[in-house]
């Protein structure tokens, strides 16, 4: 075939062309395939590789000069893509994806593989899968909510975790979509969730404490956290919610606020100290009695010793009970308790003054009420025994043609029986058998009866003041008596104010009620008439107020008091129904109280004043019982001496006996009121009443404890006669019982 | 009868790895009987031995013996492919 030069030219050029738009379609493809992101490597038909590109160099962190003629291996020719590890030269590995398709090299089979770089796609994909597992077995609860819309139901619930499930009840599907409101109910804080709803609007990331309900109802608190999750571009997209369950911590914070109420509400101080004394915790009430006792830290009112005890309590492991302190006038028992696992000791304070306050008034009343028995008792045979002397001795100086020494001898066992006599008197009025004869008497009136006496016995130097309550109710008392009273205690004050000082008399009504009593032990509830006496003198220690109503007890030098006028006070005052309450500060002054029970009841006939008249015999018969036989002849002897006819009985039974002998010859009978036997003069008068009601009664008797309630009113110098009696005495009582 | 010797390089206990292990064991039960011994190497714990194979990807698979030597790289799930590969085919 010949070819035209021209045509060769032309095929030459043409051949030219090809070759140019060859080289440039190679080097086009060229370019592509190196530039390619994934990696391009050819191996040969030997598993040697043949050809590799940047991205293939990068991926094994070799050059294309080593790898050229290294062998690869053959890559398997799948449909799928398979995932190899590759092995850089740094000795790290990565994960590529490997599609492999068979290609012509040079002429001949050969593989090409491409190796797309995805170890950060796959660390991504484990972590996701480390997180899905790690929320999957979270025992928090996760609630992820979109983020729009924000309206008023709140972002609505893309995904919750199993923990949510299993605390709420409900499924995932029931709960995808809507707005985590559900599990609200009555008893959340309307609060905290606006606080959500703000943050949420705002992006930001809150935590609070809520209560929320079970799908079956049940309230459970939690505590969340929500954090808005930002995309790539920086938009929140989602909120994530991590809920714990924390009503256990609920209750138990419940449950220790509870138990901190105990101490902080107690009324009584309670106190936490460390080791070396510092103190943890007191309570309001710590701090108030210190404010009381004019400390200003409830620390001063711990005893002196307190660290001492704290390191005791701590390393022994004992507490320390009712240890009493006295600060000021309050005395606080203490009691102390280690509590190891904190080393802490726990104290507590018991204020127990008005405890010990009334154990003392106990024994003191105690005290008093036998040394009154003893008095009465020994008072009581004095008297008889007084009687007789008196008596016989006045019998004997009513005799005509005495011998003046004999009469002057007379008249001094006389007189000297007549102080004996005294003395018994103020005995038994301590002991409260003194024979009373209560009128209805305004006590104003009684103080100003004695004011002048008052004021004689005071002297210059002490001036006296007086503070009358107007109007007072009356009292049922003893006019006498309540006058022995003022005396006693206005001569006390004398003796106590040496130099001179103030004495206020005071009288006031009070209602005594249940609260009072609490903190006095002899009060009773009620309204009384309060008589206070004051002065501004010596005063009293605390000893010397615990004795002062003793009898005999005295501070007085010897002659000048006898220790008696405060048991007298004290008998009387006990006798009608009152008591009495001393206040006294040494160098200040002393104030006792007499409180007296005002008198409410009708007025009744009051007693006749006993007639004072010149004593006159008779010749009437006259039944004389009485147990103790030599006052018994005494009284036979004075009573036939003015000219009466005497029957005597030893007893009531005695007497019951005379009587049914002589029963229309009697014409009054003179009993003593105590007799031992089984016919006391009460039940003789009663008996012999029936038969003969207008009987006429004398009763005697140095004895007013069984009177104090009887229903027969006594009248001394009518119808009663208190031992011991002068011959006189009984000749004008029983003169006055016969004449009624 | 030749025995073969097969040589598994792996890279850790990744999925990856498991699946050619298992693909291995299937292929080997099912083509070679007991005519077989099959060492796996975790490249990771045996790192000089990859370096002295000059292994550059895992799974790679090498056939050691009978000869001739072969090498293939992926994860073995197409029998007929590893089988190809292996000289294995009848
Ligand atoms: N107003 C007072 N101020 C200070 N001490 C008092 C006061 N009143 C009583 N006392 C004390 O109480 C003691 C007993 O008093 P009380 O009246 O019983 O006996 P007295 O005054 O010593 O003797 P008497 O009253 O029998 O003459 C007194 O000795 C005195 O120590
Ligand atoms: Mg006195």
């Amino acid at each position: 075939m010949n070819y035209s030069a021209e045509t060769i030219i032309e095929l030459h050029k043409l051949l030219e062309e090809r070759n140019q738009e060859l080289q440039t379609s190679e080097a086009r493809f060229r370019n592509i395939i190196n530039r390619n992101a994934d990696g391009i490597i050819v191996v040969d038909k030997n598993g040697i590789v043949q050809f590799i590109n940047p991205a293939a160099e990068n991926l094994f962190d070799r050059s294309a000069e080593e790898l050229r003629g290294e062998l690869f291996g053959f890559p398997l020719v799948t449909g799928e893509t398979t995932e190899l590890d590759i092995f850089r030269k740094g000795g790290e590995t990565a994960v590529a994806e490997m599609r492999t398709v068979v290609t012509e090299w040079e002429g001949e089979f050969a593989y090409l593989a491409m190796l797309r770089n995805i170890t950060e796609r796959k660390l991504a994909e484990q972590q996701l899968r480390l997180f899905e597992a790690s929320i999957a077995h979270l025992h928090e609860t996760v609630v992820i909510t979109q983020a729009t819309p924000l309206d008023e139901l709140g972002p609505r619930i893309a995904f919750v975790n199993t923990a949510f499930e299993h605390m709420t009840g409900y499924s995932r599907e029931e709960v995808i979509g809507k707005s985590p409101r559900f599990l609200q109910g009555p008893k959340t804080d309307l609060l905290a969730l606006e606080r959500i709803r703000q943050a949420q609007l705002a992006w930001q990331p809150i935590h609070e404490e809520l209560i929320n309900y079970t799908k079956e109802g049940k309230e459970y608190w939690v505590e969340l956290d929500i954090s808005p999750i930002n995309d790539e571009r920086g938009s929140a997209t989602y909120f994530v919610a991590i809920e714990r369950d924390i009503t256990e911590r609920k209750q138990a914070e419940e449950a220790i606020k509870k138990l901190a109420a105990f101490p902080r509400f107690n009324p009584n101080p309670v106190l936490e100290l460390e080791r070396d004394g510092t103190l943890t915790f007191y309570n309001a009430a710590a701090l108030q009695v210190a404010h009381a006792l004019g400390k200003q830290q409830p620390a001063a009112i711990l005893p002196p010793e307190v660290t001492h005890l704290i390191e005791e309590c701590l390393s022994t492991g004992d507490s320390r009970l009712g240890l009493e302190i006295t600060i000021g006038n309050r005395t606080l028992s203490w009691s102390f308790f280690p509590i190891m696992s904190s080393q802490v000791v726990h104290a507590y304070a018991f204020d127990i003054t008005e405890r010990l306050n009334l154990e003392a008034q106990f024994r003191q009343s105690q005290k008093m009420e036998s040394v009154g028995q003893l008095a009465g008792g020994v008072a009581h045979d004095f008297n008889n025994i007084l009687t007789t002397i008196q008596g016989y001795t006045d019998l004997i100086l009513l005799s005509d043609n005495l011998d003046t020494e004999l009469v002057e001898q007379l008249t001094q066992i006389s007189v000297a029986a007549e102080r004996a006599a005294n003395l018994t008197h103020q005995l038994l009025a301590f002991s409260r058998r003194q024979v009373m004869q209560p009128k209805q008497l305004d006590l104003n009136e009684v103080i100003s009866n004695v004011t002048k006496m008052l004021r004689r016995i005071l002297g210059e130097n002490i001036t006296l003041q007086f503070n009358y309550q107007p109007s007072l109710p009356r009292v049922r008392a003893d006019e006498g008596m309540v006058g022995q009273i003022i005396m006693s205690l206005a001569v006390n004050a004398r003796d106590a104010m040496a130099r001179g000082g103030q004495l206020v008399i005071s009288t006031s009504l009070m209602e005594i009620d249940d609260n009072y009593i609490q903190s006095h032990l002899e009060a009773l509830p009620g309204q009384y008439i309060c008589l206070s006496v004051s002065d501004t003198g010596c005063g009293m220690d605390t000893e010397t107020q615990l004795r002062i109503f003793e009898p005999f007890f005295t501070t007085k030098e010897v002659g000048k008091g006898t220790g008696l006028g405060l048991s007298t006070v004290y008998g009387i005052v006990k006798q009608h129904q009152g008591w009495v309450e001393v206040n006294s500060q040494v160098d200040v002054g002393s104030t006792f109280k007499v409180f007296l029970p005002s008198y409410t009841k009708p007025s009744s006939v009051q007693a006749r004043e006993s007639n004072r008249a010149e004593v006159i015999g008779g010749n009437e018969t006259i039944l004389v019982v009485e147990d103790e036989s030599s006052v018994r002849a005494l009284v036979r002897n004075i009573l036939q001496r003015y000219g009466y006819r005497v029957l005597e009985a030893a007893s009531g039974r005695e007497a019951l006996l005379a009587w049914e002998i002589h029963k229309n010859q009697i014409d009054l009978l003179l009993t003593d009121l105590v007799m031992p036997g089984d016919v006391g003069g009460l039940d003789l008068v009663e008996q012999l009443h029936q038969q003969q009601p207008d009987l006429k009664v004398i009763y005697t008797s140095g004895y007013s404890a069984e009177i104090v309630g009887e229903k027969i009113a006594f009248y001394e110098g009518l119808n009663l006669l208190s031992k011991p009696y002068t011959p006189t005495m009984l000749a004008q009582a029983v003169r006055a019982c016969l004449d009624r | 009868m030749n025995k073969y010797l097969l040589k598994l390089y792996i890279a850790g206990r990744s999925p990856r790895s498991e699946r050619a292990i298992a693909n291995l064991q299937r292929i080997c039960d099912e083509q070679l009987g007991d005519q077989y011994e099959m060492m796996i190497i975790d490249v990771l714990e045996r790192p000089e031995l990859a370096e002295n194979e000059k292994i550059l990807a895992t799974p790679t698979l090498i056939k050691q013996l009978p000869p001739p030597l072969r090498r293939i790289i992926g994860d073995l799930s197409d029998i007929e492919k590893v089988l190809i590969g292996l000289d294995l085919l009848p």
